[in-house]
Formats: C-alpha cells, structure tokens, sequence
C-alpha cells in the first residue's frame, strides 16, 4: 500500500525566513528541514565603483526549507505561503513541490503530523487567499560538484535568465578508499540546482556540463527530476529602478495573465549541439541521524555505488517542546536501476548481514530522474 | 587502490596549495617591516640570514599549524558538541565547561609574556600594579581561569537555550567599564587598566578560539533550530571569554587595592637592564626547539587530551575518522613548535629591530646594537666646539663606511686604565623633533596602521574563524572580506594604542567612548554580525600581533618614559569590533536595497 506525498521545498532569502517559518508554525506545519545556501545577482557596476568590486556577483543568503504533506494539502499550503510571502514579487524566493510515493508505514517521523482539524483548515485556505500562480511542467537540474566551480557556473546561468541555488555537502567515494591519503582531496562539494521549465532543460543541462567541465573526470555530476507546481524566482539582476514596475514584475504579470511561461524564450532555448551520453536513473535520498551517513555510504561503495553526497540539515521542530533534537544528515545518490535493484536487495537482506543490519532500519526515499550524466556512464 | 605516482601527485597538490596559502598571508608583513627598516629607517637589518630562515619556519609552522586545527583540534571540538547535550546532564556539561575555559588559560603562553612584561614597572609609580605581578602573579592567572572559565559556561548555555548575545554584551561592557572608572578616583587603581583589558584580549589564543567555536557549531546543531539564528550559531564565547577576564582582573586588584596596605610591600626592585634581560631570557626560552616544542605540547595536548577523554570516557563515543584526528594532532603539534621558533628568529626579531629604532622617526635614539669601543682611544683627537649659546663642548670624529660622524665626548665613557672609549652612536630624528612633531609622530602611526594590518592577515585564529563563518554562511560571508576588515580595524585600534603611549592619554578615556559607541553599534545590528564582530576582536590578539605590538610598545614606551607600556592591545581589540559592525551595517543596507521593501528588514517589532 502506498500513498502520495508533495515534498515542498521552499528557497527563501534569509530576512524572510522567520516570516516563513512563523506562518508554517501558524498553519500547524512542524516537521521542517532547513539547509543554509546562497543564491546571486548580476550586480551591476556604474562609474568608479566597478573598478573596486572584485565579482559582479551579488550573493545572497538563502534557507532552503523543505517539509512533506500530504497530496491534498500541497496546493492550498503553496499558494498560502506564496500569498503571506508575496513570493510573486520576483527577487525574495522560490516555492516548488515534488510527488514522492511512500509505504505505508514508512517515513512517519518526517512527516507533519496534523490533527483532522487541522487538514480542515488547511484545505479551506485556498478559498481564503487570493490565486497565485502555480506553474507545472518543470524540471529541477541538481549538480554535485567540487568546491569552487558553482560560481562560474552560476553567473552564466543568470546570464541566461535562470537564478541557481547552492548549498554545500560533502563527497564520499575514492576519497574514503585511500586510508590517510584522503586528507589530500577535499571533502567539501557543492550542490547546485536551478529549476527551468520543461521545454529548456535539456539545453540548460548541456550548458551547465559545458561551463563546468562536467565531461572531464573529478569535477561533477549532474541530473534532472520532475517538478510538479511551481513558482520560480528569475530575478538575476540587481539595478535601481528607473520605472514604476521593474522588469522582472512586469514579466512576472504577463506570467500570471498567461497563466504559464512558455512565451519567454530566452537565451536558453537553444537545441543542444552535442549528443551527450546520458542516462536514467534514479535518485536515492536517505534521511538518518547525525552519524549514520558514513557506514551507509561505505555500505554503498561495496556495492559499487560511489559517489554519494552529505548533507547536514537543521531541525526545526516547531511542534514540540523538546530543546534538544538528534541533527540529521541526508544522503543523496544517483544510481542507475540495476545498482537500485541492488541496494534494495541488500537493503532486504541486511537484517540476516550484521555488517548491514542498520541498512534495515533507515527508510529510503525514490526520485525519478529523467536523465543524468556523469564523465563516465556507471556500469 | 592508487599507484605510488598518483599519490604523490596527490600529495604535492596538498602541499602545495596549503604552503602557498600560508606565503599568501605572512608575506605582506615580511615584506613592509623589511622595507621599512631597510628603505625609510634607512638602516640595515641584523642577522639577516637567521632572520630568513625564522621566518621560512613561520610559513611552514602556520601550514602544519592550520591543517591540525582543522583535521584534529576543530573535528574533537565538534564531536564534543554534538555529543554533550544528549548524553551529560546539565551540571555535567556546566562542570566541563569550566574546566575548559579554566585549561585554556594555563595552556595560553601570551599570558607570561604579559607577566613578564609587567615586570618592567617600577613600585614607586605604580605600587599596585607592581604588587600584583610580582607577588600575586598565580592569583592573576588563576582569576583571568575564573574568567574564561565562567565565560564558557556562560557560552554554553546561551548555546543550549539560544540566548541572544547583545543583552550579555550590553551588561557585561557597562560592568567593565564602571569598574574602570573608579581608576578616575584612583591614581593607582589607574594602571590596572592596561593590564586588565590587555589580559581580556590575550587570553583567547590560537588553540582555544578553534576549538570552543568548533564546540559551539556542534552544540547549536543538536539543539532545536530556532527561526531567527541565523549564521550567528556557534559563535560569541570568545566574546565573553574577551569580557568576564577583565571583570576578574579588575575585582581582584580592587579587592587588593582595599586589604592590602601597599606601603609595607617588600620591594622587589629591578633595573630596567634587569627586566630587558629577563624578557630576553623568556623570549630565548623559545629559542631551542626542545623548549619550543614543549610550549606548543603544553598549549596543545593538555586540551586535546582532556576532550578526548570526556569524548570516550564519559560520553562512550567512537571518533569516525580516528586516523585523522590524531594527525591533526601532530600536525598542530608541528605547526606551533615551528611557528613559535620562526617567530623568535624571525618576526619577532624583525619587529624588535624595528620597533627599537621606530622611535628615530621624531626623537633621536641610541642605537644600542652599534655599541663601540675604541681601543687605544687617544685623547689628543678630542676637540673643542663652542655651541650657539656660548658653551663649549667636547666631541671627535668618527669614520664608518665613508661617513664620517662627529661624536661627543663624555669623559666618563674614557676608561684610563685601559686607555678604551665606549660609545653608542645616537640615531634619528628622520622627520621633525619632539612628539608634537607632526611629520615624525604621522610616520610612527602610519607605520603602526600598516604593521597591524598586515600581522592581522598572518594571524592564524582570525584565518581559522574566517574558514568556519565562509563554510557555515556558504559563501554568502567570504573571508577575505571578514580578514580585511578586521585586519583595517586592528591597524586603527593599535595606531590609537600607539598614540596613547606616545602621548600618555588615559586609557579610560579611549576605552569608554569607543565602548559606548560599539553598544550603540550592536544595538543597530542582527544578531550575527554582532556574534562574529565581538569574537572577531577577541580572536585578532595572537601569536603573530602580540610580540610585534609589545615590542613596538616597549620601544616607543622607553623612549616617551611611559610609565607602563599596557593598553595597546587592548584597543586593538575594539577598534575591529567597530570595523565589522560598520561593514555589517553596509552589508544590511544592500540586502534592504535588494529586497525592496520596508518590512523585510528583520527587526524586532514586525516578526
């Protein structure tokens, strides 16, 4: 028996996120992950100014929160959020859902857990709140990769219209077979992701593998997984405003009135020139407390699925009075469906394993990625 | 597994980038005191090739050093933190807290260097001041302890229940401050001042600033996240661990100022050539690397050891990466055993040079170092000059290198017996006479600025707490940026020191205003700049600052007759305080700019 959750995830400037945080307290939402990232601008440098400013890059401080409800609640609880955040004003942050399917039984500490009352008010905002645009057809591109490329990256992304996120993690892999040799390779890796509509992905994915050298080994990993709603933020430059609206509202109204975004066909909307070797896969998220992330990325590496990252993640439990909580890491991989297949079967058998026993008790989430690529397809 | 040439590829890499890092950050500071001295100063540098070689082991001490806080000492610190909440009841974390902070102090080495500076004070002027260093010194130590210790605690627990720094800031500095206003009643209670804020500032050294914030990052996040932190997490203990020492100095003398009848204290009097030896003695004590060797154990194991212990004794936790940490260990061990015998043969030596001749810049010194005796000295080229007010004086020529020079002839300094002469050739002043002179007093400070800055960029805590507010920020608040503007404040802050030996203001008067003025500041502040503003100030007093200073501090302290050479640290410690509130303040106005919109700016009332 499975069901279907929404897995929220909200990027939001950090001067917003207690805003953020106290309407999600408000609607009885507690179970919240947060990782601390940074997102840019393209700043722009008039007279003297610019020859002082080492980067035309104006960073900024983000939150990504996320948190799962149940289907139902997805779409009053987005445009809720959208409405008490004014998210549609461009520049302050994105909001964007994905559909997980969940055993029953499983992933019970991560979800909110909400009273009937509670779901009855939930599911009667919308009718509350004045209709926000949501957007489907969308496309989430993550890219894991050394420390210190995102930034370029980044700055031809914006240039191209579409505003990235970056958050840091950490590599598993070769690193931890080399004994004391690993000290030599950083640890630290950088996850960027950016969402684009569906018609452009494949041409952004191919730019950001050009711009990051992704084809060259050791430098990066990068995929795409489906969107379901919503609403992205595309301010990717910073100016003082000559008119009444800048134009970034002014796109953002002719969004809204088309109801969609197909009509803005910028820089990106280039059929990629190279065939590159792409293929499918799946996207392994594992949730576990502080601490558990290792064996399990070992465990991994004797099954011949290298590559893993690490993240560690803030708690906010709203909903409960306890000060201190477990921290918890989430560790993510791409896998092709034979190393899946693999890893559940291990992951069935490790009961009987004592070397894997605690693999039976973590509880593992499934993403489909549309494609991935990797300087070298895995076998 | 990888080949014997993949490896070593691997580990040239390493090296590499680390090394040119460490040359990165130390070369601005070798440079300006070598072009200084050679090209301004206008005089060569003594034992040049020792020099260099110091200050090779510098950059290799700050490599070793760097990487073995961040493989060994921070990832102890952070486990710790991450453990301690869950497993130890609160009185157990507490008690440990304590004994931390207590350790750190008698691990810290600035602190005898600050004693045995103190010696140089002289009981007739300074009877208070006097006493304490030299017939109370374990009660100093044990009360700056006291401080730190309570300091840990108090940090720790802001950790646990999120506790917003700025109220702790706002009563503490006022504490600070009224006790040092009694000073204005009392003549002698006036010069603990400069040994009591200096100790605040020199008791967060290069071991313990890593290791209290890594504990700090492990601590906050175990403890419910709460929508308002921000980056601030982990931070701040330094700042109290700046403050509580200064409360606990400057009671204990005030408690001593009342019981002690200062006029029955047995005189421990020493000549000033006594003291220079003695300081020389304790500066040469770093000299062998055998003694080098055991500071640096002493500063680094002790600590180690204990939260090792606690970490498997009491908490029953495994190390994840054992290998590592222990290489970080020996790594730091390395690090500082080099890093303190660079900076006794090179910087440091460098700096007394410069320090000892900066004063030629608007008086005229003695250059003790060229000290000469002329054997067989004859009377008969002594010659007779009359001066423009009439009276005669004795002098004869000189020849060195194609100068010649006239010198005065004092008879005393003729030994008949042995028919010898003995000289010390005066130097200076380069530009103008006096200490109102401008041109002369503008080049000490300019010079004070710019070594302040540059021994800033060098210093190895400051670069460790840039590292951590870059990766926990992602970015958002880069290093450079944090190093450069502490950096600048800290060359304000020691100018400002310089000037107050120079012109022997108080230094309450300095003190109290700017005081005032960063409560002001904080107040205008979120709560993470003000968290890493405050413990920025306590983190740029290190290894690479301290000599430099003292040694400049003592220079121009000779020279001007100050009566106790204390406080330029302790203004050191403000003024960068101010510089990263300020560029906070600027960083606030562009987000607000950006977001376009009055109410979302985080302030107190719209939340």
């Amino acid at each position: 028996m499975t069901n279907q959750y929404a897995h929220i995830t909200v990027t939001i400037h950090t001067a917003l996120f207690k805003k953020l945080s106290l309407h999600l307290e408000k609607l009885g939402i507690g179970n919240l992950y947060a990782v601390y990232g940074r997102s840019m601008l393209l700043n722009e440098s008039r007279g003297l100014t610019s020859l002082f400013r080492s980067s035309d890059l104006l960073v900024e401080a983000v939150e990504v929160v996320y948190f799962y409800l149940p289907l139902e609640l997805e779409q009053p609880v987005m445009k809720s959020i959208i409405h008490h955040c004014r998210l549609d004003i461009p520049g302050r942050g994105s909001i964007y859902s994905r559909h997980i399917e969940v055993q029953q039984g499983q992933l019970e500490n991560l979800l909110c857990t909400l009273t009937p009352e509670e779901r009855t008010a939930l599911l009667s905002l919308e009718t509350n709140t004045q209709s926000a645009p949501l957007f489907s057809k969308l496309v989430q591109i993550q890219c894991a990769m050394s420390k210190g490329l995102a930034d370029n990256v980044s700055r031809l992304l914006l240039h191209i219209g579409f505003v990235p996120t970056i958050t840091n993690a950490s590599g598993t892999g070769l690193r931890d077979q080399l004994g004391l040799l690993r000290i030599t390779i950083p640890k630290q890796k950088e996850l960027l992701s950016v969402v684009v509509g569906q018609h452009e992905s494949s041409s952004v994915m191919d730019k950001i593998i050009s711009w990051g050298k992704l084809d060259l080994p050791g430098r990066g990993f990068i995929w795409q997984i489906p969107i379901e709603k919503g609403l992205i933020n595309f301010k990717t430059y910073q100016k003082s405003i000559g008119q009444a609206a800048s134009t970034e509202q002014i796109i953002a109204a002719i969004d809204s009135l088309k109801g969609n975004y197909f009509w803005r066909q910028g820089g990106a909307f280039v059929e990629a020139q190279t065939k590159r070797d792409y293929f499918k896969a799946i996207e392994l998220v594992i949730q576990v407390n502080e601490g558990q992330s290792l064996p399990i990325a070992k465990a991994m590496i004797k099954l011949g699925i290298s590559g893993a990252t690490v993240q560690d993640l803030k708690t906010l439990s709203l909903d409960t009075e306890e000060e201190i909580v477990a921290p918890q890491e989430v560790v993510r991989v791409v896998v092709t469906e034979a190393q899946a297949r693999k890893f559940f079967a291990a992951v069935e058998s490790a009961p009987t394993d004592d070397n894997m026993k605690f693999l039976s008790t973590v509880q593992i989430l499934k993403h489909r990625v549309i494609r991935a690529f990797n300087y070298r397809r895995p076998s | 597994m990888i080949k014997w040439h993949e490896a070593s590829d691997l580990i040239w890499v390493y090296i590499k980038t680390r090394v040119a890092e460490q040359i990165k950050a130390v070369s601005f500071i070798v440079l300006y005191l070598f072009f200084f001295q050679t090209l301004v100063l206008n005089l060569p540098i003594a034992d040049f090739p020792v020099i260099a070689f110091g200050i090779v082991l510098v950059v290799f001490g700050l490599t070793f050093f760097m990487e073995g806080l961040l493989l060994g000492v921070m990832p102890i610190g952070e486990a710790l933190g991450l453990k301690l909440p869950s497993k130890l009841i609160l009185p157990g974390i507490l008690l440990f807290a304590l004994i931390l902070g207590l350790g750190a102090t008698f691990a810290e080495p600035a602190i005898g260097i600050l004693r045995a500076m103190g010696e140089s004070v002289q009981q007739t002027e300074t009877p208070l001041l006097h006493y304490i260093l030299n017939h109370k010194p374990l009660e100093l130590v044990i009360s700056v302890g006291v401080g730190v210790g309570f300091a840990v605690v108090l940090g720790v627990l802001r950790f646990l229940y999120n506790w917003s720094l700025k109220p702790m800031i706002f009563t503490l500095v006022p504490i600070c401050l009224g006790l040092s206003a009694y000073a204005l009643f009392n003549q002698n209670f006036a010069h603990i001042l400069g040994l009591a804020w200096d100790c605040g500032a020199v008791t967060t050294g290069p071991v313990t600033v890593p290791l209290v914030i890594a504990l700090g990052l492990g601590i906050s996040r175990v403890v419910t996240g709460h929508a308002d932190e921000g980056t601030s997490s982990g931070f701040g203990v330094v700042t109290l661990a700046s403050l509580m020492p200064i409360i606990a100095v400057l009671l204990m003398a005030l408690y001593l100022n009342f019981t002690v009848d200062l006029s029955q204290v047995p005189s421990i009097e020493k000549s000033n050539n006594e003291v220079q030896a003695q300081l020389s003695t304790l500066a040469l004590s770093m000299n062998s690397l055998k003694s080098s060797l055991i500071t640096a154990a002493q500063a680094i194991l002790p600590l180690c050891f204990f939260m090792f212990i606690v970490y498997r004794v009491f908490l029953r936790e495994k190390f994840a990466y054992l290998d590592e940490i222990v290489l970080g260990i020996v790594f730091s061990l390395i690090g500082m055993t080099l890093f303190n015998l660079g900076i006794e043969m090179g910087l440091g030596k460098l700096g007394k040079q410069v320090g000892n001749v900066l004063p030629a810049a608007y008086t005229s010194i003695k250059l003790t170092t060229e000290t000469k005796t002329l054997d067989n000295f004859d009377l008969t080229t002594v010659q007779t000059r009359y001066l423009g007010d009439g009276t005669q004086e004795q002098f004869f020529y000189f020849q060195k290198d194609k100068k010649i020079q006239s010198i005065n002839f004092q008879s005393d300094s003729y030994n008949s017996a042995e028919k010898t002469y003995t000289f010390t050739p005066e130097y200076g002043p380069i530009w103008g006479q006096g200490k109102f002179s401008i041109s002369g007093v503008m080049m000490v400070l300019l010079f004070a600025f710019l070594m302040g800055y540059g021994a800033t960029l060098a210093e190895p805590a400051l670069n460790t707490l840039g590292k951590t507010v870059e990766d926990i920020s992602v970015g958002t608040f880069k290093k450079s940026l944090l190093i450069q503007t502490v950096a600048i404040g800290v060359g304000i802050g020691i100018m400002v020191g310089v000037s107050k030996i120079i012109w022997n203001i108080p230094l309450f008067w300095l003190l109290t205003p700017s005081y005032i003025f960063l409560i002001f500041l904080s107040s205008l502040s979120t709560e993470d700049f003000v968290n890493i503003a405050w413990d920025s100030a306590g983190v740029t007093t290190g290894p690479v600052t301290v000599p430099l200073v003292l040694a400049i501090g003592l220079g121009i302290g000779t020279q001007s007759g100050a009566l106790e050479g204390f406080g330029i640290l302790a203004m050191a410690s403000v003024a960068p305080i101010m510089s990263v509130l300020i560029m906070g303040l600027v960083v606030k106005r562009k987000r607000h700019v950006i977001l376009l919109e009055e109410d979302l700016v985080p302030t107190e009332d719209n939340a």
